[in-house]
């Protein structure tokens, strides 16, 4: 095959196209359009969820923390068993014993003959 | 530029170059994926880099396709020497002329897939977009010399490969 045969065969010819799908990968891997009502509903999200948040803070800030009488009396429940009579039992043992603080503390000995 | 502007912008040169494109990267490269990897690369980066308004667009992308495949061929990213995908031929018949005989659309497109990548480029350039040396030889870089030389070689090659085909 000389040139001038080859070079007929080569102007009756072309390379390949594209496939169509490499279009599409192009035009799909463009930046998205910015929307700027999303920018504003991402804020007010990011506010609710911030303002959610405090809200719980400042009612945890407002809600009084136990006192410790409160705190005998629930570790009484719990190590006299935590049922209604381990209840009952500890009110009178954590009455008892704001009596006698309360009596000491006004220098009074401690009347356990009255409580019983 | 806005990015919108952008983005409209980079669907139209594809449009426009797209296919041009891909032709000149699979005769460099030789293989269809590779083809379409040196282009969504190019085009990727017109995406991302905003390169902004483009004087000449066709000569500066053909310049970034032809970079993007030689970067390739260098990393050897491009296996050309694997096997092709016979489902999807090299060539394909130009319209408005006769078709050649698929015998000898076949024997030329295995010719030419033994050839080179640089004498590829220059026959494709040259044979099938129509440039003259000269204006391969700006796109290259290399002398226009040079160029001739490589087309020349190109076609002795082909040749002979054609006339060892049974």
């Amino acid at each position: 095959m000389d040139d001038d045969r080859i070079e007929r065969l080569l102007r009756q010819v072309r390379p390949a196209g594209p496939p169509p799908r490499l279009r599409a990968r192009i035009v799909a891997a463009r930046r998205p359009r910015s929307w700027p009502w999303l920018a504003a509903a991402a804020a007010l999200l990011a506010l609710t969820v911030w303002l959610r948040g405090a809200d719980t803070n400042l009612t945890t800030a407002l809600t009084p923390a136990p006192s410790a009488w409160d705190a005998e009396r629930i570790v009484l429940v719990d190590l006299l068993g935590g049922d209604a009579e381990a209840q009952a039992v500890a009110d009178q043992i954590v009455a008892l014993n704001r009596l006698t603080t309360a009596r000491a503390a006004i220098g009074e000995p401690a009347a356990l003959e009255e409580i019983r | 530029m806005p990015a919108g502007e952008s983005e409209d912008e980079v669907a139209q040169l594809y449009d426009r170059f797209g296919a041009a494109l891909y032709r000149y990267a699979l005769m460099i490269l030789g293989r269809h994926d590779a083809a379409e990897d040196a282009v969504q690369q190019v085009f990727l980066a017109l995406i991302r880099g905003g390169a902004g308004r483009l004087v000449e667009p066709e000569h500066y992308l053909r310049r970034s396709v032809r970079n993007a495949c030689y970067s390739m061929l260098r990393t050897r990213a491009a296996s050309f020497e694997g096997p092709a995908d016979p489902a999807r031929p090299m060539l394909e018949p130009r319209a408005g002329v006769r078709a050649p005989s698929n015998e000898d659309r076949l024997a030329l497109e295995a010719a030419i897939g033994r050839l080179p990548p640089e004498q590829r480029e220059v026959l494709h350039l040259h044979s099938f977009v129509g440039l003259t040396f000269r204006e391969i030889a700006d796109l290259t870089g290399d002398p226009p010399n040079t160029v001739a030389s490589r087309y020349r070689y190109a076609l002795e090659k082909l040749r002979a490969l054609l006339a060892s085909q049974p």
